[in-house]
């Protein structure tokens, strides 16, 4: 049932695509795509930043007609793929939960629902009690544990997105929908929820749903996955039952090169440099007596779950968010009362935030400006910015960073997430910092921009910088730092040198708060 | 739900392969973005000048449109500043009117010289955007409420000292003599709003500053993690359109003659507003920029120019002006999606 569609040799398949293209301005963003989708299959769709996925996914919404020529099937109904339309993919029962599934966290439960089904009313009042057993049905059948009035910010991340999914699945008649399409769902979950995520999906393929699940984490694919349909430069590479793929193998199918430095090389000999940041005594918002402290060209990472105080953590560092108490001393001098983003910045501590469109981005201006908005001073002589040096400095990140396009006039916004990210990265790393702070720096980022970033985080150690990393992602922990400290509820409760670290240690350490392994 | 759900991956940039691909759009269309209003400017003007060809197409009515234009161009120009940082300053109108005031009185009531005259004027300007930039950056107030407060206030007290009667006696005549001085058939008004648009135009597009300034307007949070003091950077902009509505004030005086408190309504400072947004939609489409916003003014007292010589009614020009600001901010909010992608609900 669960790896197996029906065999027989006239089985319908819930979703058929059949040689489905795109041009956008005489560029293929996606070219001559076909695969099936069984009932009952999870179906990975995977690919980097621009290889096609998210073009395929909104030409089965209806929201881009794909070029003449091609055909998608739903459950045996078969369309011309150019005259796809929002209605008709509605109409097909095709579902749609997106990365950023539009929720509500200040309304309840039951107005989350109705805000996509509608709202019943009585001589335009809302039937609060219809609505309530409307919503009390979704919550059963997805094993939701949540009431209807209850906020929906106060259930954990994994049921929130659950909401969303049971919402869009959710139809009168009670049959299945013909395809579920998830994009990114666990984008914003901590680990602990993924799993939780994860099996919830699983329940659904099991009642014979079939699945087109779009993600970046290779692990996670590799975990749930039936079948794993790989993209690239908008061509179809390999549509493979996922037991047959090992990790490696899906991520130079993602690349189109092998990627044996996924995190980049492990620095040579840390331990013997000198202290380069001392913390003690750390109070403030959930942080509760946090010590650590970093060397010389260290990766130190700090694993935690959404709420450990990780993000508190490094904007304090920062001088983001203020401290109640506790010393913070880089390179012997401590930053006093006083700190601020300034005193920071002048003493060499660099900060990428994890929200980039929110904490980071200069959405409307160019991929020069965001590049040097961090040391706008630097260019300027007699309070005139030289924009020749801008320039040329900019040009010479693209090339470092490989950022596409590769054009500084390029506005922002129209660069991919993980170009994007690099825009940032290189931003910071210009600064030449002593001390860099990394909030989740490859969220949402493809495996080969995740080797270029990292790659650069490398360089930057070797050349003395400090990194201290934040992520939820164990396995990029495990590879990309020398030295993990678990942080749990506010305080650090464990360390775990690089010879130590794994995955498995990792994510229970995270989860149970220990002091170890025992 | 908030982590970084929003931005990520735009699908619309094709692979990464192809780099010319990603040159935005077609060189023509863009092209027409940059220069249509000039375009528009140039073609309105061959129609007047068919339609009119003994009074539109002279010197005179050139000379007119450069010197009594000039100081609403300052006054656009003061307008796009905070504009740029994201904020609305309705204020410039009624701080115009009270600098050109306070320049004149000085000469009218305390027989002070043209010098001190000009320099206080100009500092009136900058005090009333030092209060406006305070409220705004320091105690979080919405731009354009308390600027309208400040308006209505300044308003009322420039009513309660000149009880509404011009301020004209004792004028310095270099000053008053200003809207009929020519430099080499180039009207004095004129070439002063130049050198006001010069040094404007470095301040936004050469400095520190300047840059600082878009960022705060791009996003706030992202300036603030990026270093930037951005209270003092919002704060400063709106003392620098202070200070510009002091210049304009002190000019007015040159224009008009003496200082009159009907300056300073909504009906005056409307096509520098209109001139405002309708330069975000050329030169540098989607941004508030100078040279932009110096064609659309000049575009638009053209067009009312063009409209008064066809003998149309006064009324007329008011709903051009408003229906020009109306226009302007639609077609700029629309160059603005094709920039980001993204049409925002306005606020």
């Amino acid at each position: 049932m669960t790896t197996n569609g029906s065999p027989g040799s006239t089985h319908v398949p819930a979703l058929r695509v059949r040689g489905v293209s795109k041009t956008f301005a005489g560029v293929s963003a996606l070219d001559n795509v076909s695969f099936d989708v069984e009932h009952g299959e999870i179906h990975a769709l995977l690919g980097g930043n621009g290889s096609g996925k998210s073009t395929l996914i909104k030409i089965l919404a209806g929201v881009y007609q794909a070029d003449s020529g091609g055909t998608l099937e739903f459950n045996g109904c078969a369309v011309p793929a150019h005259s796809m339309t929002p209605a008709f993919a509605r109409h097909s029962n095709l579902r749609f939960v997106h990365q950023d599934p539009g929720l509500f966290p200040e309304l309840t439960v039951a107005d989350n629902i109705a805000m996509r089904s509608g709202f019943p009313t009585r001589l335009g009042r809302i039937r609060k009690s219809l609505m309530d057993t409307s919503t009390r049905r979704i919550l059963e059948s997805f094993d939701i544990d949540a009431r209807p009035g209850q906020r929906l910010g106060e259930l954990r991340p994994a049921d929130q997105t659950m909401v969303a999914i049971g919402r869009a699945l959710e139809r009168e008649d009670d049959e299945l929908p013909s395809l579920l399409v998830l994009d990114e769902p666990t984008a914003s979950l901590p680990e602990d929820e993924v799993g939780i995520l994860l099996s919830a999906v699983r329940r659904r393929a099991e009642a014979g749903q079939g699945i087109i699940y779009v993600s970046h984490r290779i692990d996670e694919v590799l975990a749930i996955a039936d079948t794993v349909t790989i993209l690239r430069d908008g061509r179809h590479i390999i549509t493979q039952p996922a037991k047959n793929l090992s990790e490696s193998e899906l991520i130079s199918h993602i690349a189109g090169r092998p990627i044996d430095l996924l995190f980049g090389e492990p620095a040579k000999a840390p331990p013997e440099s000198a202290t380069v940041l001392t913390v003690q005594g750390l109070r403030g918002g959930p942080l509760r007596d946090v010590a650590f402290d970093v060397r010389g060209g260290e990766v130190l990472g700090i694993a935690g779950l959404l709420g450990s105080g990780r993000t508190e953590l490094l904007q304090m560092l920062f001088g983001a968010v203020k401290r109640e108490a506790g010393s913070i001393q880089l390179m012997g001098r401590e930053f006093g009362a006083g700190h601020s983003v300034r005193t920071a910045m002048q003493n060499g501590v660099a900060f990428v935030p994890e929200n980039r469109s929110f904490d980071a981005a200069f959405p409307d201006t160019s991929v020069t400006i965001n590049l040097s908005m961090a040391r706008v001073r630097s260019y300027s002589r007699f309070g005139r910015i030289s924009q020749r040096r801008e320039h040329e400095e900019a040009n010479t990140a693209i090339e470092e960073f490989a950022i596409r396009p590769a054009d500084p006039r390029a506005i922002f916004s129209a660069l991919s997430g993980g170009n994007q990210q690099k825009v940032v990265l290189s931003r910071w790393l210009r600064r030449d910092p002593a001390l860099l702070l990394l909030d989740e720096p490859t969220q949402g980022v493809d495996v080969g921009a995740r080797a270029d970033i990292y790659a650069a985080v490398r360089r930057a150690t070797g050349g003395g910088a400090s990194v201290v990393l934040v992520s939820s992602d164990m396995e990029e922990l495990v590879h990309a730092c020398d030295r993990v400290v678990v942080l749990h509820d506010g305080r650090i409760t464990t360390e775990v040198t690089k010879e130590m670290l794994t995955r498995e240690r990792l994510t229970h350490l995270t989860y149970t708060g220990k002091g170890d392994l025992s | 739900m908030s982590a970084s759900g929003t931005v990520v991956e735009s699908s619309q940039v094709p692979s990464k392969s192809d780099k010319d691909s990603f040159r935005r759009r077609p060189a023509a269309s863009d092209f027409f973005e940059r220069y249509g209003l000039l375009l528009v400017f140039a073609g309105t003007s061959i129609v007047f000048g068919i339609l009119r060809p003994d009074t539109f197409l002279t010197y005179a009515t050139l000379r007119t449109i450069l010197s009594t234009q000039s100081v609403l161009a300052v006054a656009a120009l003061a307008l796009i500043i905070p504009l740029i940082g994201g904020r609305f300053d309705i204020s410039v109108g009624a701080n115009l009117g009270l600098s050109s005031l306070v320049a004149a009185s000085c000469m009218q009531n305390y027989s002070l010289p043209l010098i001190a005259a000009i320099v206080l004027g100009i500092a009136t300007g900058a005090l009333v955007g030092l209060v406006n930039g305070f409220l705004v950056a320091y105690l979080g107030v919405n731009a354009i409420i308390s600027t309208l407060g400040v308006t209505i206030v300044i308003q009322g007290l420039v009513i309660a000292y000149t009880g509404g009667i011009p301020v004209s006696n004792n004028l310095s005549r270099t000053l008053t003599n200003l809207s009929v001085t020519v430099l080499v058939y180039v009207p004095a008004l004129f070439v002063l709003m130049l050198i006001v648009a010069a040094g404007t135009w470095f301040l936004l597009r050469q400095t520190p500053y300047g840059r600082y300034l878009q960022a705060v307007g791009s996003n706030l949070n992202a300036a603030r993690l990026t270093g930037i003091p951005v209270s003092r950077i919002v704060m400063l902009s709106f003392v620098f359109a202070g200070v510009l509505a002091g210049v304009a004030g002190v000019l007015q005086i040159g224009a008009q003659g003496n200082a009159d408190p009907q300056v300073g309504s909504i009906n005056f400072i409307l096509p520098a507003l209109a001139a405002a947004f309708l330069g975000a939609t050329t030169w540098k489409p989607g941004t508030y920029n100078v040279v932009g916003t110096l064609i659309a003014l000049f575009f638009l007292s053209t067009v009312v120019s063009g409209l008064s010589l066809l003998g149309v009614a006064p009324w007329v020009t008011d709903v051009f002006n408003g229906a020009a600001v109306i226009v302007a901010i639609t077609v700029s909010a629309q160059f603005r999606r094709r920039r980001t992608g993204t049409l925002d609900v306005g606020i």
